[in-house]
């Protein structure tokens, strides 16, 4: 098992290093000077030069790469070109909106998508399974920011039950910050419920197929015990694994979403940014994101070989 | 390759001839006829192919006329869908904008194929170091999505068209590497691809005369089903205003723009927001129609 992890481990911290080589390449290099590009065609070039120097683009790639890693290594994002802000400092402040989100959302994704498809495995070929197969089928076709927009028009603006929009800050007002993400994460979670509860039910179709739960039945085992104790925990491991690959959806849903309803998070940053040229904002916050992606996918294999013994020895 | 083949037990599963096998594989596209999932699917996109294809040529109306006096008229025979804001034909700009969809979801698809399919069956073929690259670059692109890379285009390059549908197209590379790979690996063992290095053929016509045409079905169902996910992905790009551009019209645009008028012309977030799931859901279901045919394990349960 230390083996598999200590691998796993590896291939995380070379997959990251390749990941910030093409970012910092992406950003640093291809705009020809990233001065000029931020500063706009119309810049005097005594600004630029200052600018240049300022971000340290007068000195060689090769340092300027070491340089930026050990900095970002101790949590020093550098300094936002237009807010004149540490990024760090933005980002951590973002993170408060973006991370409870991302959170919430999975949460519910799972709360509502495990159930759904333990029903429907139970009542598989009948009619239930069916009307939530079909709607499943078009619940995984809807874009979550369309849903979005759908919930803001009848929980807010006919029903006036939830904020359209906006945000409150967590120590301001809890209650409030709360309520102001209750929409979009319940947008963010139903497409991807539909996603989970279907691969749920399959995976519990196949387990309940399998010889040990009809040995389970023929000792006697009543069917919902043999459903719960043998079906629904071998079939988790399926989900785990779209769990994992959901999550990289998920991460793009959420700078979506937080357009929708205009909450300050990462997402939004990042427009802003984008319209502003800030290149050093939009690396930070990308590089932050990749490294989330990558890191959650390394955590979902590590829990997966700690299920399923076999995998270790890949 | 060639030790497996002679060596495995399975030798007598694999004597196939290459038609049977090719047969095989195509026939399920005629059995798909009788999947409902598959028909229903199949119309869906049917009608999506048809009017993105019509607006290429003719719209009902003029959608580049603004004009204030036809604001939020309600639908008529004149206006089937009503109009918007600026006096806009509805259903044309939905026309107009299952054009831009189709486009830059082939596109992008397109891309996906023609690079991830080549490395794939490298992969494949070679095993070994090829292998665990391919695979180590798989986890990478994973690791950005459309909407980062996008966002990364865009902030470098400015906004266009094109970024979405590189986006889209990068996303989908690391799809058709599995696809082509797995598909591959499982005619290793085929007796016809041995006869056919006998016969002196190269790798490479191999791979083209042999691989590839048995691996086709594979890729048509997943290209379908990456259809509808880069339809959705346009439309979430487009919505953040990072793909299509004025004078585009785009799905995502369109609810971007009704946003702040939900209130009084929620019909104008609405109609577009169902035009994007009925196109999801109908290469969605076509596609996972012609998976399930494909699929021997899943078909044995459906009889």
């Amino acid at each position: 098992m230390l083996r598999y992890v200590l691998l796993r481990l590896s291939s995380l911290v070379v997959t990251l290093f390749i990941a910030s080589i093409l970012l910092f390449l992406f950003i640093e290099v291809l705009p020809g000077d990233p001065a000029q590009l931020m500063l706009g065609m119309n810049a005097d070039p005594q600004s630029i030069l200052a600018l240049r120097h300022n971000l340290g683009l007068d000195q060689p790639l090769f340092w300027r790469y070491i340089h930026w890693i050990t900095q970002m290594l101790q949590g020093d994002f550098g300094i936002s070109y237009t807010y004149d802000v540490s990024v760090g400092e933005l980002i951590r402040e973002r993170l408060a909106v973006s991370i409870p989100l991302a959170l919430f959302a999975l949460f519910l994704s799972i709360g509502i998508g495990l159930p759904l498809g333990v029903i429907a495995a139970r009542n598989r070929g009948r009619w239930l399974d069916r009307v939530l197969m079909s709607t499943l089928q078009i619940g995984m076709a809807i874009p979550n920011f369309w849903l979005g927009l759908v919930l803001i028009f009848v929980c807010a603006v006919s029903l006036g039950l939830l904020p359209s929009g906006g945000f409150t800050a967590w120590n301001e007002d809890f209650f409030a910050a709360f309520r102001a993400l209750i929409l979009p994460s319940l947008a963010l979670a139903l497409p991807q419920s539909a996603i989970i509860a279907r691969v749920m039910r399959s995976s519990l179709i196949d387990k309940l197929g399998e010889d040990y739960v009809r040995t389970a039945r023929a000792k006697g085992l009543s069917k919902n015990r043999c459903l719960w104790h043998h079906g629904v925990r071998n079939a988790l491991i399926p989900v785990l694994t779209i769990l994992g690959l959901q999550f990289s959806f998920l991460i793009a849903g959420t700078v979506i979403i937080e357009s929708v309803f205009y909450l300050p998070g990462l997402g939004r940053l990042v427009f802003q940014a984008i319209s502003q040229r800030d290149l050093i904002v939009v690396k930070g916050v990308v590089m932050l994101l990749v490294t989330m992606t990558i890191t959650i996918s390394f955590i979902i294999d590590i829990a997966y070989a700690l299920v399923d013994p076999r995998l270790r020895s890949a | 390759m060639v030790k497996k083949t002679v060596s495995s037990d399975k030798r007598k599963d694999t004597r196939f001839s290459e038609l049977e096998d090719r047969a095989r594989s195509w026939q399920f596209f005629k059995v798909a006829l009788h999947s409902k999932s598959f028909i229903l699917g199949a119309a869906l996109s049917f009608l999506i192919i048809t009017l993105g294809v019509i607006a290429i040529f003719w719209l009902p109306h003029d959608i580049s006329k603004l004009s204030v006096m036809n604001r939020f008229k309600a639908p008529s025979f004149v206006y089937l869908l009503g109009t918007d804001q600026y006096g806009r034909d509805i259903f044309s700009m939905l026309m107009s904008g299952a054009r831009t969809s189709l486009i830059v979801s082939l596109f992008a698809v397109g891309i996906g194929m023609v690079i991830g399919v080549p490395l794939g069956l490298l992969a494949a073929g070679r095993r070994g170091i090829y292998d665990i690259i391919f695979m180590r670059f798989n986890d990478l692109i994973f690791a950005f999505p459309s909407v980062l890379i996008a966002i990364l285009i865009t902030s470098v390059y400015g906004q266009a068209l094109i970024n979405a549908v590189i986006a889209i197209g990068i996303f989908n590379i690391p799809v058709f590497v599995r696809v082509a790979r797995g598909g591959a690996l499982s005619l290793l063992g085929k007796e016809y691809l041995l006869a056919a290095r006998l016969a002196g053929k190269g790798r490479l016509r191999i791979t083209l005369e042999h691989v590839l045409p048995n691996i086709a079905n594979l890729l048509i169902v997943q290209a379908s089903i990456q259809l509808s996910m880069a339809i959705l992905a346009e439309a979430g790009l487009s919505y953040l205003g990072l793909g299509a551009q004025p004078p585009l019209t785009s799905w995502g645009k369109m609810l971007n723009e009704s946003q702040t008028m939900i209130s009084f012309a929620p019909q104008l977030a609405i109609l577009p927001g169902l035009a994007i799931v009925i196109s999801v859901l109908g290469f969605n279901l076509m596609g996972d129609g012609l998976r399930d045919l494909l699929d021997p394990k899943l078909r044995r349960r459906v009889s």
